[in-house]
């Protein structure tokens, strides 16, 4: 395999994963075909009524057995020539369930899984990133039949549409086939609500306005689930890693941030873990932009103040010094470390929300302008250069 | 004659110049990501209209990291030589550049002045 075939390869199989853990089951009617098998097999869930349950009452269609299907019927599509499709071959049994025995699932967990299934319609919005960001796109669930969608993956765009108890696929300009809806919906959220059930030691915390619950994904979960079905030969032991911003009021979920790391470092320190390391990442973040900005954050920590952020505050509050506060403030923008690499979490998403609002609602769009202002707005602090952009923009009357 | 000779460097001064070439490090990681980011916007952005501007954001963000690497690097460098202009700028770079908020980055910066300011022997290599 030559290096180009290569890139290719592991492009085209990261893809396949980004498109599992987002729900969607796209490309081929042999796909559409064994999703709806599951999809028909997977029965209502009854109503949970403990929220320690939540996890343990998940409907019949596992992650696992989605992810198997996806493989199986996908796998063909991946170039000829690709070493790694015929020893998926083995992996058509489900693989064993990760998920944490009920007694040590956070309450607040089991809150918002039963808060999430109760939800008539799912809105969410996903972007991915392997190294670099490799796609977004939003999707939304009409519990439990309809699912439509659109989005850009490796390059390719894809659209589903569901009318008329069929859920149709677009790869490109092309009809890809059509998927029978029945199902489709509710399957695809369990898929997604379920995830957080693989996480056996998640800390709960109070971050800004939101919960936000954090952990690592148990062994089989996520690490060893991605090395089998990718057939990669995966150097090291890539660490799962799961962020879940949960509303503390309606315990709804706003984000969901799932990280891969094949950690270089990996290290305890007087409490803090930390993890660094190439990393692939899916992030979601529920509710409709237009209607709900809140959801437009990520779980991500939010920076503390620093204490030259506190000076500069106290001195544009103070009248007599607040003329100073302008200069300061360039001053300040220099060398701040910790806001260039939030900056750099922010970029992939901040991105991503400008490219799907010009998918749903076009270029004129009021949405898709707010979220290029947005992005603006965020560009403009960026540390040494963004006085520069901002007198830019100014002189040069652009992103006003 | 003696005196005119500048004293050794303060084992304290190398340390603190040593972390400084570390946060250099620090720095460089955050430019690769940053290149990342605009190759991967490259090769998988998507048929979306975005802004010229938006699509060179990344590199924007590179050439501050690169910028910080070439200031840390002369910070660490002048605290070998004995610059007075290190001192200062190791303080700002305690105050902005460590991963670290409100009020541990102020502790750190206060010990960074305590170590570069008050030591005699420390006041007699920067003087």
């Amino acid at each position: 395999m030559n290096r180009k075939t290569g890139f290719a390869s592991i492009v085209w199989r990261a893809a396949a994963i980004v498109a599992f853990a987002v729900g969607l089951i796209p490309l081929s009617p042999t796909t559409a075909l064994a999703m709806t098998r599951h999809a028909e097999a997977a029965a209502p869930a009854p109503a949970s009524t403990s929220a320690a349950n939540a996890c343990a009452s998940q409907p019949t269609l596992q992650p696992s057995a989605l992810l198997s299907t996806f493989v199986t019927t996908t796998l063909p599509l991946i170039p000829a020539g690709t070493p790694a499709a015929p020893r998926l071959a083995p992996l058509l049994a489900p693989a064993a369930s990760a998920s944490v025995p009920p007694s040590q699932i956070p309450l607040e967990l089991g809150q918002s899984i039963m808060a999430m299934r109760a939800l008539p319609k799912i809105d969410l919005r996903w972007q991915a990133t392997f190294l670099a960001p490799i796609g977004s796109g939003w999707l939304t669930l009409t519990l439990p039949d309809a699912v439509d969608g659109q989005g850009t993956l490796a390059s390719t765009s894809w659209r589903v549409a569901t009318s008329g108890g069929q859920t149709a696929v677009q790869v490109g300009d092309s009809p890809a086939g059509n998927l029978p809806s029945s199902g489709l919906a509710t399957a695809l959220r369990d898929a997604v609500v379920d995830l957080p059930c693989s996480v056996p030691d998640a800390t709960v915390r109070r971050a800004g306005d939101v919960d936000l619950l954090e952990g690592r994904l148990a062994p089989g979960g996520g690490s060893d689930l991605l090395r089998q079905v990718t057939g990669l030969v995966v150097p090291g032991r890539p660490i799962g890693e799961l962020s879940l911003a949960i509303d503390p009021s309606t315990k709804t979920w706003r984000a969901l941030d799932l990280r891969l790391v094949w950690s270089v470092v990996d290290v305890n320190v007087l409490g803090h873990q930390i993890t660094w390391g190439p990393t692939g990442r899916v992030s979601l973040a529920f509710g409709d932009a237009t209607t709900q900005p809140a959801a437009s954050s990520t779980p991500l920590e939010q920076l503390s103040p620093s204490a030259a952020q506190l000076a500069l505050n106290w001195l544009a509050q103070t009248p007599a010094l607040s003329r100073f506060a302008g200069p300061v403030g360039v001053a300040f923008s220099f060398l701040d470390a910790r806001q260039l690499r939030a900056m750099l979490d922010q970029e992939p998403a901040l991105r991503a929300a400008a490219a799907t609002a010009w998918q749903r609602s076009g270029e004129n769009s009021t949405e898709y302008q707010d979220a290029v202002q947005r992005y603006r707005d965020w560009e403009r602090r960026a540390p040494l250069v963004g006085p520069f952009l901002r007198y830019v923009f100014r002189t040069g009357g652009g992103g006003s | 004659m003696g005196s005119s000779m500048r004293p050794g460097r303060p084992f304290v001064v190398t340390l603190l110049a040593l972390f400084l070439l570390a946060l250099v490090v620090w720095y460089v990681v955050l430019v690769a990501k940053a290149v990342l980011l605009f190759a991967g916007d490259i090769l998988f952005g998507g048929p979306a209209p975005l802004p010229s501007d938006l699509r060179l954001s990344p590199i924007v963000l590179a050439v501050a990291g690169i910028v910080a690497i070439m200031w840390s690097f002369l910070t660490s460098g002048g605290l070998f030589g004995g610059s007075g202009w290190a001192r200062v700028s190791a303080v700002l770079l305690a105050l902005f550049a460590l991963p670290m908020g409100y009020p541990t980055d102020l502790v750190i910066a206060a010990l960074v002045v305590l170590l570069l300011f008050f030591p005699a022997n420390v006041r007699a290599f920067f003087r």
